[in-house]
């Protein structure tokens, strides 16, 4: 049976559109929640309409002439992956998952941030203020620690500094990243999607285009450098900015407690950075004083300092 | 009321792309692509435009297009390699990934062959190593027939995968652990539920589910939080736990 016999196609295409509201797209939403056929149909189209909008169309090539076996159709697939990506989503919840907090995305870890309206101001501070001294050396052969911190540290200042709409600071530090990146053997294609970046922030390319285009490109990055020191970066960096910021969501956030934890079993720290980071879990859990902010605040620009050094 | 003749012949070439970029999304080129184009086009003309005469106005022609040719799609995708789809994260890394995962793992290619007819595409620009990357990347199994006896070697194991076949009791498992996250996500209000299957079941991010659901996109990610514990609940009282943890991230993307 074709989808379209289980549902109306323009009542779907209006949904699309934008343009139901009230019962209609009640009606369209739960037949989505609830239709196979529907949802895939819906997903394909969405998909297709942004190519449509984005010009993005290429021709379909000519038939390359590769002999190809029939192929024996294989029956597993997508809906199988999309529940285990689930469950790898959720379960990191049920047990602490170091690899899963190490991995999560710079949007993901500075989003209990945005909020704070002193979040502007202390990014400013922040660029101005060098988080690290040493001028690296010349390409490594192999991504190291200190090139991963960084681009981690700066992959938070890039998502903070776009949900802030500091479009000048955004750029300041994608050019950063993209020097960065300079250093790092076979990182041309991740140079590639943050210059790309950096013109669509010189073009006017809107915030939540790029919100997004910087999260793809911090997943990417993370999978190209395969180092838990990118997450830590990530998660230094927003601790600096949330004491900065004088957030305390951040620091009572459950994800925020688990990367202090997983920091201090990663063996990856110094005894005494370890006691550093037990005296922030302890502030964490009883909740942070408005005059504890400045001492958290310090602990982690020593630890990105030492680290990125 | 529109005239579905004059619609169709002033609508081809959107017809073409519209067509051209489900394909692209899913992996299909070549021939296959071509039939599905002109599959599309007979469909359309079929019982004198019967498909085009639903049209109401209640949107865009376009986006009427849109869906009824997603929905081409789907009837010409089941006719012909059944339940095969290619996985959220493969669509969520783009359209050599979504190749390559389907010239492996639905045209039951080697990962030497997927790279040769990969490179005769002249409009991608991968070479064999990032290919690697993005296949050990990929939440399937690791290519069934490797060549050159090394060539296992060559393809890295993902860090969350040991890439070898699933054996029978983790099969099961995952079968079970799949059925769980239905119920569970059965059990979501209805918009919930779209979030969720958006999110993980087509690798959408947070903004594009926003623009698409239209719903404001700041106040989604808590919900994706919430979202989320709630499903964590859920699974729990299913029995999903940490014991399963360790499989799940061995199994999966």
């Amino acid at each position: 049976m074709a989808a379209t016999d289980e549902f109306d196609p323009d009542l779907l295409a209006a949904f699309i559109d934008g343009r139901l509201s009230g019962a209609e797209r009640e009606r369209v939403v739960k037949l989505l929640a609830e239709s196979e056929a529907a949802f895939e149909v819906y997903a394909d189209a969405v998909r297709a309409r942004d190519d449509l909008d984005a010009d993005a169309i290429i021709p379909i090539p000519v038939r390359p002439p590769v002999t190809v076996r029939r192929p024996r159709w294989l029956t597993t697939g997508a809906p199988l992956a999309a529940a285990a990506a689930l469950l790898i989503a959720v379960l990191p919840r049920v047990v602490s998952n170091p690899a899963a907090t190490f991995a999560m995305r710079a949007e993901s870890i500075a989003q209990p941030l945005t909020d704070r309206p002193q979040l502007a101001v202390a990014l400013r501070s922040a660029l101005d203020e060098p988080r690290w001294s040493a001028t690296r050396g010349g390409v490594s052969a192999f991504v190291d620690s200190t090139a991963a911190l960084r681009l981690g540290a700066r992959a938070t200042d890039l998502q903070v500094a776009l949900a802030v709409g500091d479009r000048e600071g955004a750029n300041r530090v994608v050019a950063e990243m993209v020097n960065l990146l300079d250093s790092v053997n076979l990182s041309d294609a991740a140079r590639a999607e943050y210059g790309e970046i950096r013109k669509r922030i010189a073009t006017g390319d809107s915030t939540s285009a790029l919100i997004g285009a910087a999260a793809t490109a911090d997943e990417h990055l993370r999978d190209f450098l395969d180092s838990r020191w990118y997450g830590v970066g990530k998660w230094l960096a927003a601790g600096e900015l949330a004491a900065r910021a004088h957030s305390a969501d951040f620091f009572k956030s459950s994800e925020t407690t688990r990367f202090i934890e997983a920091a201090i079993r990663s063996g990856g720290f110094a005894p005494d950075e370890v006691e550093a980071l037990r005296q922030i879990e302890g502030v964490a859990k009883r909740g942070i004083a408005e005059n504890e902010f400045e001492t958290v605040r310090e602990t982690f620009a020593k630890l990105i300092q030492r680290h990125a050094s | 009321m529109i005239d579905p003749r004059q619609w169709y012949v002033d609508q081809l070439d959107v017809i073409n792309r519209i067509a051209s970029s489900i394909c692209r999304r899913n992996g299909v080129q070549g021939a296959d692509a071509e039939d599905f184009v002109s599959d599309v086009r007979l469909k359309l003309l079929q019982d004198d435009y019967a498909v085009l005469r639903k049209y109401r106005g209640a949107s865009s022609q376009t986006t009427f297009l849109t869906v009824v040719i997603s929905n081409l799609f789907r009837d010409h995708r089941i006719k012909h390699w059944g339940k095969w789809r290619p996985s959220a994260e493969a669509k969520r890394q783009g359209e050599v990934a979504v190749r390559l995962e389907a010239a492996m793992y639905r045209d039951d290619l080697s990962f030497e062959q997927a790279c040769q007819f990969l490179a005769q595409d002249t409009r991608l620009k991968v070479d064999r190593a990032e290919l690697r990357r993005l296949l050990a990347s990929l939440p399937h199994r690791a290519p069934k027939r490797l060549e050159n006896g090394a060539a296992i070697d060559d393809v890295p194991s993902s860090d969350s995968a040991d890439a070898g076949v699933l054996d029978g009791e983790r099969e099961g498992r995952l079968q079970a652990a799949k059925a769980a996250v239905g119920r569970a996500v059965a059990r979501l209000a209805h918009e919930d539920a779209l979030i969720v299957r958006l999110r993980f079941f087509e690798g959408l991010s947070i903004a594009d589910i926003a623009r698409h659901v239209r719903i404001p996109q700041k106040p989604l990610y808590v919900r994706m939080n919430r979202l989320l514990e709630t499903l964590q609940r859920d699974l729990v009282s299913q029995g999903i736990g940490p014991d399963d943890c360790d499989w799940l991230n061995a199994a999966g993307p």
